[in-house]
């Protein structure tokens, strides 16, 4: 049975969205469309649309697409239609009353790969609030220096506000939230596990991915069920004109891409393998990582106007796997594996109505497999069955009504020896349903005021959790434009979110981190956030962004590290509370982009009545990039990192622990001990600042019918030594990533 | 001029932040261990206090000596005494304390007392497991196994059980001729599937023992074969959990920078527990034991 909320708003909710959508009047009109490159039809997230004459202008979303919902009608109006990397475009349009325009844009790109943002970009959604909001696209993130390969995941790294434990790993913690408390999905699936070789690199391969949207908090209605962060990424379509493919090869992967058009459609089916272990070895502290990993992903899109006019329909699926197998019975064998994919359904009314509906399956396997050795055996299974249905309306006063639905089915099982040996099951919850839906209405009818006001709505809650009495999640936002080069920003929130991982704080390099549903003693995980911010345009090359936050979680899951008994629980609950400020500057001259972002920031968790600082507060974070292109195909990136040395328990001593193994004829006791490890109060040390130089240099040629790239990167370029951790039974000093060069060849039919 | 005060600032700011030293070590605070399990196979039990030490000093010094050890027992209270011994391979000394003419009672409330020399007092108390009688029920006991190349044993316990903890053991036992008279016991590497109650012994891992056995012995036929034995030991509550805390040994490669540490030492660490001991021969076949070129002992 499941406990089911009031149900009597439903209704009234839907009626008021009904009755809301209005028709057209004859003085206004609709002007809509998509934004797509020229030559492969691939959509174009994020471009700037301005319309000269009113001096407004929005932007395509991931699809995209992009609306006018009430220009003046009848108009000619002077479209500029701008995006990095593309030729920027100016383009004719006539609006008749009470008529929908569809305007499709072609760009073409150009070979400059960082071109400056056309001035009209800075006018386009500035009544928009997009505290904590970053977006980027692939060609971006390819500029900068990744290292043996581009990495999604190491990227998010580098915003101000996000931070890591280590830069072996590509886990990352945002605004003072744990791993597990960051969401990512992939064409709106909820990835569970996404990374390879032990949290290393991600399982994403960016080449298949076309947009990417990143929340740091305070995120849109839309998204449930984590209290950190969003991660949302959009693959791409796959080539609508032709047929292409590309193959690349690195230290560490081999990856090959198929794409190309479909009746009505296209295709993309994309591949990666390891082909190499030894330069895990750098991240490993020169240990031999036997990990073994692939990941592959497909997307059909079908659009066809005579079979059903404005839809589009995409299946797509994503499936990874790692291995570490051993042939030695007396040594474990590990294996982890994901499997997602769906379908999607894209509508476009003639009305200022668009929806989605999309329904999709996300399953996690992950085991340890002893075998004949020590290892404690250890099962994972998450199965996620969603389906989300979301509108959107625009009103003629420019004011938008989104309204939304979500029903997941989840399930998660956990089997766990515990310390008698005996193996059981802690990860089955006794209800699998989460039914919600959410509402949002923005207020844009203000000259230079935006304002949204939404909520979310548990009917149907996975914690059963008898202290839960406040199913919403109300969440707020503002954005006020003092002047075109001022915006001041304000948001707050509530967010919820009932699943967890049983991870270690203390485990800086594991295997992987086993996903369950919270238990009922913990409760619902609850956080509430503040922003504030404002933006500045100081010039036509200079944007600047200040942004301050508090956020508080409470029924934080930990792991027990105090469990003794099989009846004590496996998990305890904590509060969190992080507050800072982040700064963003872009500097954009001609084809050279400065970037520098810092962030000040404290983190403070408090479990078992003690406060402490995770490994996570890191005060003060630099980050400077700079990114050139020098013309002729070749371009270049420096970037410099810095981050106050974050917090770690100090080492007191040591004592001999007697270790129990008696035999007929011995006492284990008289000589049967080993070095124990004693520490301090939990993180009351303080390491070494980090900080690192990367660089990159790349090339783009074209060789008869055959476009090459050469990428040389180099990370820590001056070798700095900072530190990872002290082993604990040795006191061995191991330090993060050394110098290291890598090289990468693409190939592109 | 601005850029250059801008590099000045940046280099004068990598200058400050190159210091990559760190002072890891915190305030050390002397800690003690007491450990003492006590059997019921033998009449001897020992008992050792060490002491906990800063890092850079060694690690064989720790031990604790002139301390008083007593047991207390409902009618009665025994007293350790202290000596000096050398470990298996002759490489360092101990300083143990001891308890002869002992033997573990059952289901019975036992308390530690140790008064160190510097009047630090670490005790605990813990209740000897209830007997309970193990029946073997696997039929053929023989090693090698001839099915799956491998053999499972399993068991059952009758009477009433306290929580504790089994512990399945399976050693070769041998005498090495011209050497002590002493029976020597070498360990087979297991896999005690608990649930079931059933150990399992590899054909390979046999053999590995097997051979292990004429390490450094020229003379193969000198070395004489009882048989095998599989131990089972019944541990009591405390002893169960520290075992089964000391293995924390996750998986080989994940990396934790801290460690439960299970203890029911009151004022310090270690573990005060006890066991009771039942032991199955096991006949190894003598076609198997040649093989190797030992002896078959009579």
């Amino acid at each position: 049975m499941f406990r089911v909320y009031n149900l009597y708003y439903l209704p009234l909710l839907f009626i008021l969205f009904t009755l809301s959508i209005s028709a057209q009047t004859q003085n206004t009109g609709i002007l809509r469309g998509f934004l797509s490159d020229s030559l492969s039809g691939e959509a174009l997230p994020y471009g700037n649309i301005f319309i000269k004459e009113l001096n407004e202008g929005t932007s395509t979303d991931n699809r995209g697409y992009y609306i006018f919902p009430s220009l003046p009608a009848p108009g000619t109006y002077t479209i500029i239609v701008s995006y990095v990397g593309y030729a920027s475009k100016q383009i004719e349009a006539k609006i008749s009353g009470s008529e929908v325009a569809a305007l499709n844009i072609e760009l073409a790109p150009v070979t400059i790969e960082i071109q400056p943002i056309e001035k009209t970009a800075e006018r386009v959604d500035r009544k928009k609030s997009d505290l904590g909001k970053y977006k980027t696209t692939i060609k971006e993130l390819e500029t900068i220096p990744q290292g043996i390969e581009t990495d999604i995941l190491r990227s998010i790294q580098n915003v101000p506000g996000v931070t890591f434990s280590s830069d072996i790993s590509a886990s990352y913690f945002v605004r003072g939230g744990s791993n597990n408390q960051n969401m990512i999905l992939l064409n709106n699936a909820v990835l569970y596990n996404p990374f390879h070789s032990l949290g290393m690199f991600s399982i994403v391969d960016p080449e298949m991915i076309n947009s990417l949207e990143f929340y740091k908090g305070g995120f849109p209605t839309e998204y449930s069920d984590r209290t950190s962060s969003v991660l949302d990424l959009t693959t791409k379509d796959g080539n609508k004109n032709r047929v292409g493919a590309s193959a690349a090869a690195g230290l560490l992967t081999a990856k090959a891409a198929v794409e190309g058009p479909i009746p009505n459609g296209s295709f993309i089916i994309t591949g990666r393998k390891s082909i190499s272990n030894k330069v895990l070895k750098k991240f490993y502290n020169d240990k031999d990582l036997p990990v073994d990993f692939y990941d592959m992903s497909f997307k059909f899109n079908y659009s066809d106007k005579e079979f059903w006019e404005n839809a589009k329909f995409v299946v797509h699926g994503f499936f990874s796997g790692d291995n570490i197998t051993d042939d030695d019975p007396f040594r474990a064998n590990y294996n982890w594996k994901n499997g997602v994919y769906g379908i999607r359904y894209f509508q476009v009314s003639d009305s200022p109505l668009f929806y989605e509906l999309s329904y999709s399956v996300s399953n996690f396997y992950g085991e340890a497999d002893p075998k004949f050795s020590a290892v404690k055996p250890k099962r994972n299974e998450v199965k996620d069955h969603t389906f989300k249905g979301d509108y959107k309306y625009f009103y003629q006063s420019k004011d938008i009504l989104s309204v939304g639905l979500k029903i997941s089915d989840i399930r998660t099982d956990l089997y766990l020896q515990n310390f008698s040996g005996e193996i059981g099951n802690i990860g089955r919850a006794e209800t699998t349903n989460d039914w919600s839906i959410y509402a949002k209405y923005q207020f844009f009818r203000f000259e230079n005021l935006g304002i949204e006001l939404g909520t979310r709505a548990n009917l149907v809650k996975l914690t059963r959790d008898n202290n839960y009495a406040f199913p919403f999640e109300p969440r707020f936002s503002l954005a006020y434009n003092l002047s075109p080069a001022v915006k001041i920003q304000v948001s707050a929130g509530v967010f919820n979110q009932s699943l967890t991982t049983l991870t270690d704080e203390d485990e800086v390099i594991s295997i992987f981190e086993p996903w369950l549903i919270i238990p009922e003693y913990i409760g619902t995980t609850k956080s509430f956030n503040y922003t504030a911010g404002i933006d500045l345009i100081l010039s036509r090359f200079i944007n600047l962004k200040l942004e301050g936050y508090y956020k508080k979680t409470i029924n934080v899951p930990l792991l027990n590290k105090n469990k003794i008994f099989s009846s004590d629980p496996d998990m305890i609950s904590a509060v969190s509370r992080a507050y800072g400020a982040e700064l963003f500057n872009r500097i954009t001259l001609n084809n050279i982009i400065f970037t520098s972002t810092y962030a000040l920031a404290w983190v403070r968790n408090t479990a078992f009545n003690i406060t402490y600082s995770p490994r996570f507060d890191i005060r003060n974070s630099l980050n400077l990039l700079l990114q050139a292109n020098m013309g002729d195909g070749w371009s270049f990136s420096v970037m410099w990192n810095y981050k106050s040395g974050f917090p770690f328990t100090k080492l007191l001593g040591y004592y001999p622990k007697f270790h129990f193994d008696d035999a007929p004829d011995y006492y284990s006791i008289l000589d049967y001990y080993s070095r124990f490890t004693l520490l301090d109060r939990r993180n009351t040390g303080k390491a070494p600042d980090y900080h690192r130089l990367d660089l990159s240099v790349s090339k783009k040629f074209t060789w008869q019918y055959l476009n090459l790239s050469i990428d040389i990167s180099a990370l820590n370029l001056y070798n700095r030594e900072n530190l990872f951790y002290f082993g604990r039974e040795t006191g061995e000093r191991i330090n993060m990533l050394p110098f290291l060069p890598s090289v990468t060849i693409k190939v592109e039919i | 001029m601005r850029l250059l005060f801008a590099v000045l600032l940046c280099f004068s700011f990598l200058q400050i932040s190159c210091d990559n030293s760190i002072d890891y070590i915190g305030d050390f605070n002397q800690q003690y261990s007491l450990n003492c399990v006590l059997r019921s196979d033998k009449d001897v039990q020992y008992a050792t206090i060490k002491r906990s030490y800063p890092p850079g000093n060694e690690f064989n010094q720790a031990n604790v000596q002139d301390a008083e050890i007593k047991l207390i027992l409902p009618d009665t209270t025994l007293f350790f005494r202290d000596t000096v011994i050398s470990n298996q391979l002759n490489t360092h000394v101990s300083y143990v304390y001891y308890l002869k003419n002992f033997i573990l009672p059952k289901n019975t409330y036992i308390r530690i007392e140790a008064v160190l020399p510097d009047y630090t007092t670490l005790y605990a108390e813990t209740k000897s497991a209830q007997y309970s009688t193990i029946l073997l029920e696997t039929e053929e006991l023989s090693l090698p196994g001839t099915a799956d190349d491998a053999v499972f044993y399993t068991w059952r316990t009758l009477g009433q059980r306290d929580s504790l903890l089994l512990i399945p053991s399976i050693y070769i036992r041998y005498f090495i001729l011209g050497q002590d008279t002493a029976v020597k016991y070498k360990k087979i590497d297991g896999t005690y599937f608990i649930n079931t109650r059933t150990y399992k012994v590899t054909n390979y891992a046999l053999s590995l023992a097997m051979n292990q056995i004429s390490d450094g012995i020229p003379d193969k036929s000198s070395i004489n074969i009882l048989n095998a034995c599989l131990e089972i030991k019944l541990c009591d509550t405390m002893l169960g959990m520290y075992a089964a805390a000391s293995q924390t040994f996750e998986d080989e490669f994940s990396v934790r920078i801290s460690e439960t540490d299970f203890t029911n030492i009151n004022g310090g660490y270690g573990i005060f527990g006890t066991y009771i001991s039942e032991t199955f021969d096991l006949p190894i076949t003598p076609e198997y034991i040649n093989s190797f070129g030992y002896t078959l002992a009579h």
